[in-house]
């Protein structure tokens, strides 16, 4: 099929063509733009700072087994492996997302940064085993949030992480 | 490097390189074509403008007349536009000088038809055709700069690790063994390389004049049109 002069398509490659190398394709370039946002980065770059500590592994299975989480506990124990449904992990996310939102202190407790560990693995595990993206995020935005906090995770949930991350990238 | 070359915005560097003389003209001139060139053929090709010879011809022909005049940069501050609008409008007002002159040389009636069709109809979609290729351009000259300053500070290792995972998309678990880290290692030194891209990249962005404020916005209006 011949494009027509005005397909947004065409009109992309030829400014691909005509800007950059053509293997800067839009992929590659959604992934780098991304990754140069600040504002979006800030919550997720706390906890993988949190993640990246000596005993960040030891940090994140307590927070997931105590408090608040703990509630969900048999839905977290099924997430790495894909046992969890779509619901499940929907609900999960909700339920982290508002544990987020009702917490009034802006020093990230370790409880908050729990929370916001439960949603984000919530929402890797429905990429990564039902390949879909529970969130109102786009994949360019999500995408480098996830990778960074793969980057800082404990083994299992860091291969979450990163299948979570292809999957988000062929969709 | 931007932090090194481009303190804070282009406004402030521009100040700095017209002091400069000829030397720093020059510098900046260098430094406007290398990034907006691109975006600025790809705005010509949009304007249907192809009577007045190769787009990469007419921009070269448009930097060699506005960027010899010792005002043209001054007219920037003053406009408030973003480099890339200020630059797009003044090829817009280039194209249309251009097209005069091969009025006023003889040129024949059914040149002078095309000659109107000038000005594009669909000017949005022409300025979004330009945004998308200076995202291009962006990206490109931050990747240039990042590598340049891992080289410089001796992270070529960091480098090749954030180019495998960022660049061409490939889990650490896929590429670590040949590097002899642990992917938390791998990841790490990507992180580092990954913080110089993204200071680079909004190095970049302020230099066409957004405030730090306003980066993340812009970066998700290219991200739109980029989708």
């Amino acid at each position: 099929m011949t494009a027509e002069p005005n397909d947004p398509q065409r009109r992309f490659t030829e400014a691909l063509q005509s800007g950059a190398p053509s293997e800067l394709d839009r992929g590659r370039l959604s992934r780098l733009l991304g990754l140069g946002m600040a504002r979006a980065g800030e919550p997720a770059d706390r906890l993988a700072r949190r993640l990246s500590r000596p005993d960040g592994a030891a940090w994140l299975e307590r927070q997931l087994a105590s408090g608040a989480l703990s509630q969900s506990s048999a839905v977290l124990a099924r997430l790495a492996s894909g046992g969890a449904s779509l619901d499940e992990l929907r609900e999960l996310k909700a339920w982290a997302n508002q544990q987020l939102e009702e917490g009034s202190d802006t020093a990230w407790s370790d409880a908050r940064l729990g929370s916001l560990a439960a949603y984000f693995l919530a929402v890797a595990s429905a990429l990564a085993h039902h390949g879909a993206n529970i969130t109102r995020q786009p994949s360019e935005k999500l995408a480098p949030l996830l990778e960074r906090l793969a980057g800082a995770a404990p083994t299992a949930w860091r291969t979450l992480l990163e299948a979570a991350v292809v999957r988000l990238r062929q969709l | 490097m931007a932090k090194d070359h481009f303190p804070q915005t282009l406004k402030t560097w521009i100040h700095q390189k017209l002091e400069e003389g000829h030397r720093g003209r020059e510098e900046l001139n260098r430094y406007v074509m290398g990034i907006y060139s691109g975006p600025l053929q790809v705005y010509c090709r949009g304007t249907g403008s192809f009577h007045l010879g190769e787009p990469d011809d007419i921009v070269s022909g448009f930097f060699a007349d506005r960027l010899s005049r010792n005002d043209y940069f001054e007219g920037w501050k003053e406009s408030g536009l973003r480099l890339r609008r200020w630059l797009m409008n003044g090829l817009g007002f280039y194209l249309k000088e251009q097209a005069r002159e091969q009025r006023h040389a003889g040129a024949s009636s059914r040149n002078e038809t095309e000659m109107e069709a000038s000005t594009p109809d669909n000017t949005a979609e022409v300025e979004a055709d330009m945004d998308r290729a200076f995202a291009v351009s962006v990206v490109r000259l931050a990747l240039a700069e990042t590598q340049k300053t891992c080289d410089t500070k001796g992270l070529r290792e960091h480098w090749r690790i954030f180019h495998k995972h960022y660049y061409d998309g490939l889990p650490y678990a896929e590429f670590t063994q040949e590097f002899g880290v642990g992917a938390a290692r791998a990841a790490e030194m990507a992180r580092t390389v990954a913080g110089k891209f993204r200071s680079a990249l909004r190095g970049i962005l302020a230099s066409d004049g957004a405030r730090e404020s306003e980066i993340d916005t812009e970066i998700e209006t290219l991200l739109e049109l980029s989708a």
